[in-house]
C-alpha cells in the first residue's frame, strides 16, 4: 500500500506511523467489492483513538459484513496538517490511505466536548462543507455517537444524524437501509427521511427549536410526520451474545492502552449524582465469567498482547469478579501476561487481589472520594466513607504501599468552605494513619497525593440544573484548598478551570453553540484538550464575536420547567428520576445502589441487566 | 558481565541455576510497510509475534520477566533493509526452520525473516560481531547518473574525506575515508543509486547519511536530507580467517540434525 503521505514529508513529522497502519489484525478489503465504505472517525491522535475500546468493537463488528469496509481516519497531529494544507492532501483513511471524501460514512465518535473542534476540522480537511445544509449528494454523510452524543445539539447543524446509544443494536439495520436506498437510487435525503423510523437515531433538520427572549428554548417541535417528539437510546440486552471481536488491532508503535481489553460489563450500580456515565449507561449488564475467560483467551492468543485490562466503570462491583480473577490468574500466570485492574475499590479483598494478579512495584494506590466532608459525598451520592477511605488506607499501608493518590472535585453543588477544608483535613488524617503504625511497618515516608479538578454539571445527571462555578471562583476554591494543606507529606494539584469552564458551556449547550464551535475553529482552535494547545483566549474571542454569554450555559441555575435542549432524548432514567435526585442531593440523603434497593429511575424499560436479576 | 557471571557459587542459598537457553540467530527484513517503526517498537513487535506464535522463548529472571531477545543495530527511520538480525533465546530445543515459518505467517507485513540458525553460547552477540554494513542508496535528481559517474573516482582519491561529526557537546571534523570500504556507482534506467560499503560496530562505526553529504558538498550540491533514501542490504562480521560474512552465515546450524553429525 502506497502512503497518502510522501516519506519527504513523514520523515519531517513526528511519530510518522501514527498514519502509515499496517497494524496486526488490520483489517484488508478491496474497495471495489464493497458497498459501504464507512470512516471510523476519531477526532484526536492515533494513540488517543487506538486506546479506545469503542473503535475496537466497531471497527470489527461493521467489517464482519462482507458488504461493508469500515476504514480508521484520525486527527492529523498539527505538524501533518500544516504540511497536509500546504501540499493540498486532504484527510485519508489508514487502511487504504485513500481520501475520505468518497466514502459513504463518516463516523465520529464523541467522547469528549474538547474534541469538537477536531471534528470540524476533519471535515475540512476532508474537503467536505460543515455544516450539514452545505453538503451534496457527492459528500458522505456524517453521523455522530459515542457519550456526548447524547446531548446532540451543539454539534446538530454539523452533522447529519446521531446515533443514540451502543453501536451494536442498530448498525446493521441502518447499513442494509442505506443500501436498500442506494440500490432504489433514493438520494442522501430520502435516506435520512426512512432513518426516522428507528427510535434511537436523531435527524437534528427534522426538528425546529424556538427560542424566548432569554435565549432558553421556547419550543423543540418535529417538522416532518415521522420524526418521533422523543426519541430514546439503544441497548444491548445481553452482553453475552452480543458481538465482541475476537481480535484486537495491535498498534506497531506505542499508544496510550496497548493491551487486552475485556469489558466486564456496561453501565453502574453507584448512581453518583455528578457523573453522567453512572446514569446514560444503565442498566447494568454484566457478562458472565466463563464468557470473559473465553474472551480473553482467543484475543491474547490472537495479538500476543503482554496485558489483560479489565474494563467497566467499577469493578469491584462485578459480580463474579472472584471467579473471574482466579480464572485468569489461573490461565494467564504461566504466559507471562499481567492483568490490570483499574476501577477498584480499595478493600481487604482487592488489595489481597493485587498482591496476587499485578506484578506490580507497589508504586501508588488511588482512591476517588470525590468530596472531602461526609456531607457533600452524600450529596453526590458517594458511597463511601471517611472509615472506608482510612481503612483501604491502613491495608495498604499494610501491604507495603506508601503512596496515595486522591481524587477530589471542587465546585460540588452545596459546597462551602468547610468542605473546601475538609479535604486538607481528610488527606492529613490519612498521614496521620500511616505514623501511627508500629515503626517497622513504615520503610519509608508517605507520600499523599490530592488532585482537584473542577466538577462540570452535565446533562441527564441529578445536577443538569445547577450552575457551574465560574472560573474565578474555581481558582478560590483551589487556594482555600492550599491554604489548609499543610503537612510536607502532602501534595495538592489542582485541574486547569480555564478548560472545565468551557467544557461546561459546550456540554450543556443548545444550537447556538454551533456558532461558537464554528468560530472558534476559524480562529484556529483545536485539539483543545490538550493543555499545550487549548487557547482560552481564542475561545473567548469566538464568543465576542459570535455574542454568546458563556454564563447563560454554565453559571446558572435552571428551573425544573425549562425546557433543557436534550430533553426530546431519553436515556431510560426519567426526569422524575433525576429531580427527585436532586432534591434528595439537597437534603443530604444517600440512595441505595441498584443491587440493594431498586429506585425505579426508569431504566427498568429497556428489559434487561440489573434491573431483572 | 558473563564472565562475572560464570563464577557464581549456585550451590549458595539465594541462587537458582539458570536454565539452559538455545540462541537463535535471526536474519529479517524492514520493508517500506514498517520503515518508521523505530527499534525499540520493532523489539516489542518481535515480542508479540514471539507471543501470537507461541514460541517457546526464555524469560529472564526477577520481577518483571522480559523475554531475552537483542537486536543487532538499530536502523534509521525511514530505512529499508533486507539484514537486519537479532538474538533470540529460546527455553527448548527446537528446529531453527520452525522459529521463521512461525514467525513469519504471524509477523506484520514488511517484516520477513529470512534466516534463523541455532548457534553456540560461545558465538560472538549479533551487536558484538558487527564489522561492516552495506547499503544501497537512492540520490534524489540533483545527482544525475552521469555527474556521479564523472566525480565518483575524484571523491574517493581525494586524501581525506572530512566531515563534521557532532557528538553531544562538539563538533570536530574527522576524516572517514578509511571507514569506506567500497563506494559504487549502480545506476540503471535513470535512476541513481550508489553501494556503499561501510565500517560498522562498536569500533569503527559509520552511517551512510554522512557519507553521501559528503559526496553532495564534494559536488556542490545542495543536500536535502529527506529526499534521499537508504536501503541496508547486509551487516557483516568478519571470520577467524579474516573475511567479511553476513551476520548468520558460517555459524550454528540450520538443522538439529547437523548437530548429531558433529557430535
Amino acid at each position: 500500500m502506497q502512503n497518502r503521505i510522501p516519506d519527504e514529508i513523514l520523515l519531517q513529522v513526528e511519530k510518522p506511523a501514527r498514519y502509515t497502519g499496517n497494524e496486526i489484525n488490520m483489517v484488508r478489503k478491496d474497495p471495489k467489492n464493497v458497498d459501504i465504505r464507512f470512516g471510523f472517525c476519531f477526532p484526536d491522535v492515533y494513540e488517543i483513538g487506538m486506546s479506545h475500546l469503542g473503535l475496537q468493537i466497531l471497527y470489527y463488528f461493521l467489517n464482519r459484513r462482507e458488504d461493508t469496509y469500515c476504514e480508521r481516519v484520525f486527527a492529523p497531529w498539527i505538524d501533518l496538517e500544516e504540511k497536509m494544507r500546504e501540499n493540498n492532501i486532504p484527510l485519508f483513511s489508514i487502511e487504504t490511505q485513500q481520501d475520505v471524501k468518497q466514502f459513504d460514512f463518516l463516523g465520529f465518535t464523541l467522547q469528549y466536548e474538547m474534541s469538537y473542534t477536531n471534528v470540524l476540522n476533519m471535515l475540512d480537511l476532508a474537503g467536505i462543507p460543515l455544516f450539514a445544509k452545505d453538503r451534496t449528494e457527492k459528500d458522505p454523510i456524517v453521523v455522530c455517537g459515542g457519550s456526548c452524543a447524547y446531548n446532540p445539539e451543539p454539534l446538530a447543524e454539523f452533522v447529519d444524524f446521531f446515533y443514540l446509544g451502543e453501536g451494536e443494536v442498530l448498525y446493521d439495520e441502518i447499513l442494509d437501509l442505506y443500501k436498500q436506498n442506494k440500490n432504489e437510487r433514493g438520494t442522501k435525503a430520502d435516506f435520512l427521511e426512512k432513518l426516522l423510523k428507528f427510535d434511537s437515531i436523531y435527524v437534528p433538520k427534522y426538528y425546529d427549536v424556538a427560542y424566548k427572549e432569554n435565549g432558553e428554548i421556547a419550543s423543540f417541535t418535529p417538522n416532518h410526520p415521522h420524526a418521533k417528539r422523543m426519541l430514546q437510546k439503544a441497548v444491548v440486552k445481553d452482553m453475552d451474545s452480543v458481538y465482541y471481536p475476537q481480535k484486537q488491532l495491535v498498534p506497531l508503535i506505542d499508544v496510550v492502552h496497548d493491551r487486552v481489553t475485556l469489558e466486564l460489563f456496561r453501565g453502574c450500580i453507584r448512581g453518583c449524582r455528578f457523573c453522567q456515565a453512572g446514569f446514560v449507561y444503565r442498566p447494568v449488564r454484566e457478562k458472565r465469567a466463563e464468557t470473559l475467560l473465553e474472551q480473553a483467551k482467543k484475543l491474547v492468543a490472537a495479538s500476543g498482547h503482554e496485558e489483560i485490562s479489565l474494563i467497566s466503570l467499577s469493578t469491584s462491583d462485578f459480580t463474579c469478579f472472584p471467579q473471574l480473577a482466579n480464572g485468569l490468574l489461573e490461565e494467564f500466570t504461566k504466559q507471562e501476561v499481567s492483568i490490570s485492574l483499574p476501577s477498584l475499590r480499595i478493600d481487604a479483598f482487592s488489595l489481597d487481589l493485587m498482591e496476587k494478579i499485578q506484578e506490580v512495584r507497589k508504586s501508588s494506590l488511588t482512591f476517588a472520594p470525590e468530596a472531602g466532608s461526609q456531607r457533600l459525598r452524600d450529596v453526590i451520592n458517594k458511597n463511601l466513607t471517611e472509615e472506608d477511605i482510612l481503612k483501604g488506607c491502613e491495608l495498604a499501608f499494610l501491604g507495603g504501599w506508601t503512596r496515595v493518590k486522591l481524587y477530589f472535585m471542587i465546585g460540588l453543588p452545596t459546597e462551602t468552605e468547610e468542605d473546601l477544608k475538609a479535604i486538607a483535613e481528610l488527606c492529613e488524617r490519612i498521614v496521620e494513619k500511616y505514623y501511627e503504625l508500629p515503626k517497622e511497618k513504615r520503610p519509608k515516608p508517605v507520600q499523599v497525593t490530592a488532585s482537584s479538578s473542577c466538577f462540570v454539571p452535565k446533562p441527564f445527571t441529578p445536577f443538569q440544573w445547577d450552575a457551574q462555578n465560574t472560573f474565578d471562583e474555581f481558582l478560590q476554591k483551589a487556594k482555600t484548598v492550599k491554604k489548609h494543606i499543610t503537612k510536607k507529606q502532602l501534595k495538592y494539584n489542582y485541574h486547569d478551570a480555564k478548560l472545565s469552564s468551557l467544557e461546561g458551556v459546550i456540554a450543556r449547550g443548545d444550537r447556538k453553540i454551533a456558532a461558537v464551535l464554528y468560530r472558534a475553529w476559524q480562529l484556529g482552535c483545536k485539539f483543545d484538550g490538550w493543555s499545550d494547545l487549548f487557547d482560552y483566549d481564542k475561545w473567548m474571542q469566538a464568543f465576542e464575536d459570535t455574542g454568546i454569554n458563556t454564563a447563560f450555559y454554565a453559571n446558572r441555575e435552571r428551573s425544573y420547567d425549562e425546557i433543557l435542549p436534550w430533553d426530546h432524548i431519553s436515556v431510560g432514567v426519567s426526569k422524575q428520576f433525576l429531580m427527585q435526585e436532586r432534591q434528595k442531593a439537597l437534603q443530604e440523603q444517600v440512595t441505595p445502589n441498584c443491587r440493594e434497593q431498586c429506585s425505579y429511575c426508569g431504566a427498568k424499560c429497556f428489559g434487561g441487566g440489573v434491573c431483572y436479576e | 558481565m558473563n564472565k562475572e557471571a560464570k563464577q557464581i557459587d549456585y550451590t549458595k542459598k539465594g541462587f537458582t541455576k539458570p536454565k539452559e537457553h538455545f540462541i537463535y540467530r535471526i536474519k529479517f527484513t524492514k520493508g517500506e510497510e514498517v520503515k518508521f517503526i523505530g527499534h525499540l517498537d520493532v523489539m516489542r513487535l518481535f515480542q508479540r509475534a514471539i507471543k501470537r506464535a507461541k514460541l517457546p522463548v526464555a524469560f529472564s529472571q526477577g520481577f518483571n520477566p522480559h523475554q531475552l531477545l537483542s537486536f543487532a543495530s538499530p536502523l534509521t527511520l525511514g530505512a529499508t533493509s533486507q539484514g537486519e538480525y537479532g538474538d533470540f533465546e529460546m527455553a527448548e530445543k527446537i528446529e531453527p526452520k520452525i522459529i521463521m515459518t512461525k514467525l513469519n505467517e504471524t509477523l506484520p507485513k514488511g517484516i520477513q525473516v529470512l534466516d534463523s540458525v541455532l548457534i553456540t553460547k560461545k558465538t560472538q552477540s549479533a551487536m558484538a560481531a558487527i564489522e561492516g554494513a552495506k547499503y544501497m542508496v537512492y540520490a534524489d535528481k540533483q545527482l544525475t547518473e552521469s555527474l556521479l559517474k564523472e566525480n565518483l573516482e575524484k571523491y574517493i582519491g581525494q586524501k581525506e574525506i572530512l566531515i563534521m561529526k557532532k557528538t553531544k557537546n562538539s563538533e570536530k571534523l574527522t576524516d572517514i575515508k578509511q571507514d569506506i570500504f567500497a563506494i559504487e556507482n549502480k545506476s540503471r534506467q535513470g535512476e541513481t543509486k550508489i553501494y556503499l560499503y561501510l565500517a560498522a560496530g562498536s569500533k569503527r562505526n559509520l552511517k551512510p547519511e554522512p557519507v553521501i553529504e559528503s559526496l553532495y558538498a564534494f559536488l556542490g550540491l545542495a543536500f536535502y536530507k529527506y529526499a534521499i533514501k537508504y536501503h541496508r542490504i547486509e551487516l557483516l562480521r568478519k571470520t577467524q580467517e579474516g573475511d567479511m560474512v553476513g551476520l548468520s552465515e558460517g555459524i550454528g546450524v540450520h538443522d538439529l540434525s547437523e548437530i548429531e553429525k558433529e557430535i
